[in-house]
Formats: C-alpha cells, sequence, structure tokens
C-alpha cells in the first residue's frame, strides 16, 4: 500500500507538472517514434535484400581474373554472376535487370603485377540503387585492399631492396602482386560482400539502438528522481519515516524509473530485431542501477529539482555525444575520445556491440567492468550524502 | 481522580549531533493518554532531535523508549517545514498521506472532504500547493498528519508563519483532538499562547529536562 501510494505519487509528479512535464514525456517518445521510422526504412532497404544479378566483362583474360570471376560466383548476395560476351552491352545487362556491369580491363592483373594502376570500371543501375551501392561498396573494398597492399609493398620493397630495375624488379613485383591477389581473394572467401553489407546495416542499427538506448536510459532515472533532495529538505521524508514509509519512497523511485526505462527500450530492441538482444538483459539492470546511482547523487548535489533537471539535462547531452551515441565514435574529433569512457552512452554501445557480434552475456559484461566498478563508489557517495544531510538537519 | 494512562516513556536519554558534547543528556520523560505537552527550549536544546526520538525514527546514543502498543502506526508528524509536495494539489497530497497510512476508498475520500473542509481548502484541493499562501500550507500540513486519527501527534513549531486567526483556529483544533483522545507533543517558540493550551510544560537547558509550571 505505502509502495503503491510512492509510486503514484512518483508517476504524478513526472506527468502532473502542466503542459511542460507532458512536453518532457513526449520528447524521447517523439524521439523513438522517428528513430523506429528511420530503422524501418533502414531495414527495409538494406537487411531484406534479395539476391540480385550482376555482369562482368573479363578483358584481362588472365588467370588471375578466372579467378576473381569463381569466386565473385560464390558470394550468396549475388543471385547470378554473368560473363560478358564481346557483344553485348552495358545498357543491354542493366535493361535485363543486372545490379552494375563490372569490367576488369585488360591488363588489370599485370599492372597490379607491375605496381601501377589498380582501377575497376564500373556502370551502375540507377533503378536499383540498394544493389547498386553494395556492388559499389564491395568492388571498393576490394579496390582499397589492393591499393593498401600495393602500397605496402611498394614501401617494403624500396627498404629492403633499394631502387630495382630490370629482372629482379619484375621478380619481387610478381612475388608481392600475387600475395596482394591472393589476400583479396581469401577476403572474398571468408569475408563475403554480403557480410560486408550486413556489417554495415548492423552497424547502423547498433548506433541508433545504443543511441536511443542511452537516451532512455539517462532520462528517466533523471526525471524520476529530481525531486529527491526537495523530499529530504522539505521534512516529507521525516514526515514518511514515522509513517513507516521511508523504504517504500525509495524502492518507488527505482521501480518507477525501471518501469520507465526498461518498456520503451525493450520496444526498440523488440522492433529493430537487435540480433542476441537477450544476452544484454544483465547489461541492462547494470547500466540502469548506474544511471540511477548517478542521478542519486546528481540530485543531492544539485539541491533543487529545477538545478537537477537543467544540470542533468546538460550531462545527458554530453553523455551522448561523448558517447558515441549522436555521432558515431570513430567520427569524434580526437581531443573528445578520452571523454568517451566517463560516458554511460560509451558502455551502452559497446554493450551492444558485444551482443551482436556474438559475444554472449560473459562478454558484454566483460565491456561493463568500468560500469560495475563505479556503482559501489557512487552508492557509498549516494549514503553519505543521503545520511549526511540527515544529520545537518538534526543538528537545525 | 485517576491519573491518565502512560503510553509513552523516554528513560534516560542520551542523544549526540557528533563527538563531544550531548545534546541530550540523561532526559526522562513520560506522556500520558490524552494530554497536550509542551517542548520548550533555546536553538539548539535539542527540541527537534527530542522528538524524532518520541516518534522513532532517531536512535539515542542510550536509553530506552517505550511505547504503548496502540500507538502502533498511530503516530503522525507535522515537521517544521511544509512537508508536502508543491507539484501536486492539495487534495492529491492529502491522498499520498492517506494512502501511506493505509487509509482507502470511501473512508479516504470522507477523511480528505472533511479535512478541505475544516482547513477552509475546499475550492483550493484541485490547485497545486505551489499556489498556496503560506497559512494555507500550514493548515494543509497539519491536516495531512490527520488523515488518520493519530493516537499521538507530534508538531514541531506549527505556528510559525501564520497569522494570529490562523493560530487560534489552530489551537482550538488542537484542543478538539485531545478531547478525543489524541496525544500531542508541540514544540513552540510562542511562550504565551502555545503553553496555553498545554497540560504540561518541559523544559530542554543544557541537555537536561525539567519540567515546568503552566
Amino acid at each position: 500500500m505505502k509502495l503503491l501510494a510512492c509510486i503514484k505519487k512518483d508517476i504524478r509528479l513526472l506527468s502532473g507538472g502542466g503542459p511542460g512535464s507532458l512536453l518532457l514525456l513526449l520528447l524521447p517518445a517523439a524521439l523513438l517514434l522517428l528513430v523506429l521510422s528511420f530503422m524501418s526504412g533502414m531495414t527495409s532497404v538494406n537487411s531484406y535484400t534479395e539476391p540480385f544479378s550482376i555482369a562482368v566483362r573479363d578483358e584481362d583474360q588472365s588467370f588471375p581474373s578466372g579467378v576473381l570471376m569463381t569466386q565473385l560466383k560464390k558470394v550468396s548476395l549475388f543471385r547470378e554472376v554473368i560473363t560478358l560476351e564481346e557483344n553485348q552491352t552495358d545498357e543491354e545487362m542493366l535493361a535485363q535487370g543486372c545490379a552494375a556491369v563490372i569490367t576488369i580491363p585488360k591488363n588489370f592483373f599485370y599492372d597490379l603485377y607491375d605496381m601501377s594502376s589498380t582501377e575497376i570500371d564500373m556502370v551502375l543501375n540507377g533503378n536499383m540503387p540498394k544493389e547498386a551501392a553494395a556492388v559499389r561498396s564491395a568492388v571498393s573494398a576490394i579496390v582499397g585492399i589492393l591499393e593498401e597492399n600495393q602500397r605496402l609493398y611498394s614501401a617494403d620493397a624500396k627498404i629492403r631492396y633499394g631502387n630495382l630495375e630490370g629482372a629482379v624488379k619484375d621478380k619481387v613485383n610478381s612475388d608481392y602482386s600475387g600475395s596482394s591477389l591472393t589476400d583479396v581473394l581469401l577476403r572474398l572467401e571468408y569475408f563475403s560482400i554480403d557480410s560486408l553489407y550486413e556489417d554495415e546495416a548492423l552497424s547502423q542499427m547498433v548506433f541508433f539502438a545504443a543511441g536511443i538506448c542511452s537516451m532512455f536510459l539517462l532520462f528517466f532515472p533523471l526525471c524520476i528522481l529530481r525531486s529527491l533532495y526537495e523530499e529530504k529538505d522539505l521534512g516529507i521524508t521525516t514526515r514518511l519515516a514515522v509513517g513507516r514509509g521511508s523504504l517504500a519512497l525509495l524502492l518507488s523511485k527505482l521501480l518507477v524509473s525501471f518501469i520507465f526505462t526498461a518498456v520503451p527500450v525493450a520496444v526498440v530492441v523488440r522492433m529493430i530485431r537487435l540480433p542476441e538482444a537477450e544476452t544484454l538483459i544483465p547489461a541492462f539492470f547494470i547500466l540502469f542501477f548506474a544511471s540511477f546511482c548517478f542521478f542519486f547523487v546528481l540530485s543531492l548535489l544539485c539541491r533543487s529539482p529545477e538545478r537537477t533537471q537543467l544540470i542533468g539535462n546538460v550531462l545527458i547531452l554530453m553523455m551522448l555525444l561523448a558517447g558515441g551515441a549522436i555521432f558515431p565514435y570513430r567520427l569524434l574529433p580526437e581531443s573528445i575520445r578520452p571523454l568517451s569512457q566517463l560516458s554511460l552512452a560509451f558502455y551502452v554501445t559497446r554493450g551492444i556491440y558485444a551482443a551482436v557480434l556474438g559475444k554472449g552475456t560473459a562478454g558484454v559484461l566483460q565491456v561493463l567492468i568500468p560500469v560495475m566498478a563505479v556503482i559501489p563508489v557512487l552508492l557509498a557517495a549516494a549514503w553519505l550524502l543521503y545520511g549526511g544531510f540527515s544529520l545537518q538537519k538534526e543538528k537545525r | 481522580m485517576m491519573e491518565k494512562k502512560e503510553i509513552l516513556v523516554l528513560k534516560d536519554i542520551r542523544a549526540m549531533y557528533e563527538k563531544g558534547k550531548p545534546v541530550l543528556d540523561g532526559v526522562s520523560l513520560a506522556l500520558r493518554e490524552g494530554e497536550i505537552l509542551g517542548i520548550r527550549g533555546e536553538n539548539g536544546a535539542g527540541k527537534t532531535t527530542l522528538l524524532g526520538i518520541m516518534a522513532g525514527i532517531i536512535l539515542p546514543s542510550s536509553g530506552t523508549r517505550e511505547v504503548s502498543p496502540e500507538l502502533d502506526g498511530k503516530i503522525t508528524m507535522v515537521p517544521q517545514e511544509i512537508a508536502l509536495y508543491p507539484a501536486l494539489t492539495g487534495r492529491q497530497n492529502l491522498e499520498f498521506w492517506a494512502e501511506i497510512y493505509g487509509v482507502r476508498g470511501r473512508e479516504k475520500a470522507d477523511r480528505i472532504k472533511a479535512l478541505l473542509a475544516r482547513t477552509k481548502l475546499e475550492d483550493k484541493g484541485n490547485k497545486k500547493v505551489e499556489t498556496y499562501s503560506g497559512g494555507m500550507k500550514r493548515r494543509l500540513n497539519l491536516a495531512a498528519a490527520l488523515v488518520i486519527r493519530p493516537e499521538l501527534l507530534l508538531l514541531d513549531e506549527p505556528t510559525v508563519g501564520m497569522d494570529a486567526g490562523s493560530v487560534q483556529e489552530l489551537y482550538s483544533w488542537l484542543r478538539e483532538l485531545r478531547d478525543e483522545g489524541t496525544s500531542i507533543v508541540l514544540i513552540s517558540h510562542d511562550s504565551g499562547e502555545a503553553e496555553s493550551i498545554c497540560d504540561r510544560i518541559v523544559r530542554l537547558q543544557d541537555g537536561k529536562a525539567e519540567e515546568g509550571t503552566l
């Protein structure tokens, strides 16, 4: 009964502040809808693409180009890899439904052998943008690997042998280009194009899931706990202690924060079909509790609901920014990255990545070790501030 | 005349703020059923601490607190502060405190209606407490402690910020409660009017309690 009374009161405090409070509650909901709409578009574009055909014109007609054609046919994303005859045009193939026409230029592998050009010609089908984008991404990846290897091997050769000429140069180039080709072919076999393609979609999914989950994990504990100091300062906790409701007061804040956080997080995770989501459940409890303890301490330090909300909002924004929840971590300036590890959003992102990469509950929890280490510190601070405050009140 | 039953007895209570001089140094007193006990003392004399010990929310360093079983769940307190939620309405605040004390259903609705009428806040019941005047908040603060019929009502400076009329109204209400059998402990700086409604006065000085005369 006491707990129910406190829960009812906390929900009233959360929603009863007039249009402002309502707006505060609607803001994450609106954000959620926006993201879900985006994710829905993204998943329909990327995740459920049927295999498609491509056409390849092999002007090189060399042994390595033949090997490359064979490897391309093994990629499951390509329903068919059509080898073009001399009299067939790119336009014809695109009209037949090929997503792209790739031309391996004459002497391509010789140029590779000679450490010069690595360009592959490509014509994309404008009527099949998602499929064309996948082919482009894959070909760019292959060319990127070739170019990187070429630069690396050239530098290595120069350091080892100096400026080579004639037959010796041909021999060294041949060895290096052979290694480079083998590297590409091996990557095609083990990290097929469709896996690269799915990685990109998955990466976007993780980014948005982490962003929205971080938002909920931080926002609702703040909104519920902002009144904590006021309740002590106004003597409400004293009066509750007389009515034996102190435990109910704190338990209610924990429960209401948890429900308001867990429900939208569960909806997001369910709707975007985050892989291995069940391995994130223990991590969610840890991250939620860390957030709860953090805002518990913040509320007692800020000493007013308004100040707590204001400072809390600024901190949430900073945490989302530094934690890679607004911009992907890899796009953050170097100067901000060291701060990321102070942000809960950073660990949310890392935890979700660990889960979708199939590292299991143990792997996810390993990522959260710093968070788990901070919780006892926050708890001690909360206890000191909550208890210390009581002593001051008695003195007065 | 038969001596009234003692419902709360404190024996040799000692309490300290921190290491050092005790704020209460061997305080013993007994509260009788249906009486108003006044507690007076200078600032820092330990009045609020003594009230907290009576309520059972502060543990003394030593000494004993004996409570009559009928007080179980029937002690309410009016702290010095306005212990109400400013962002909730007067009615919502009373509902909250009623539910904390286990009052529900029809009884809760009737009780809240009667309290709003008694505090002359019927037409303000659905307004947020933050819009109330100081006197209105004080009246509602007391009403929140009366959502049940308490056996023991503890009041810490309940008249601060009240106008003379409201103070008279409050004292009249306290007399009624006493006549209905509620025991009341009243901390007040007001040495005149407040003492006039008390059956006994205890003065706290240098950590000791002395029973004074009216």
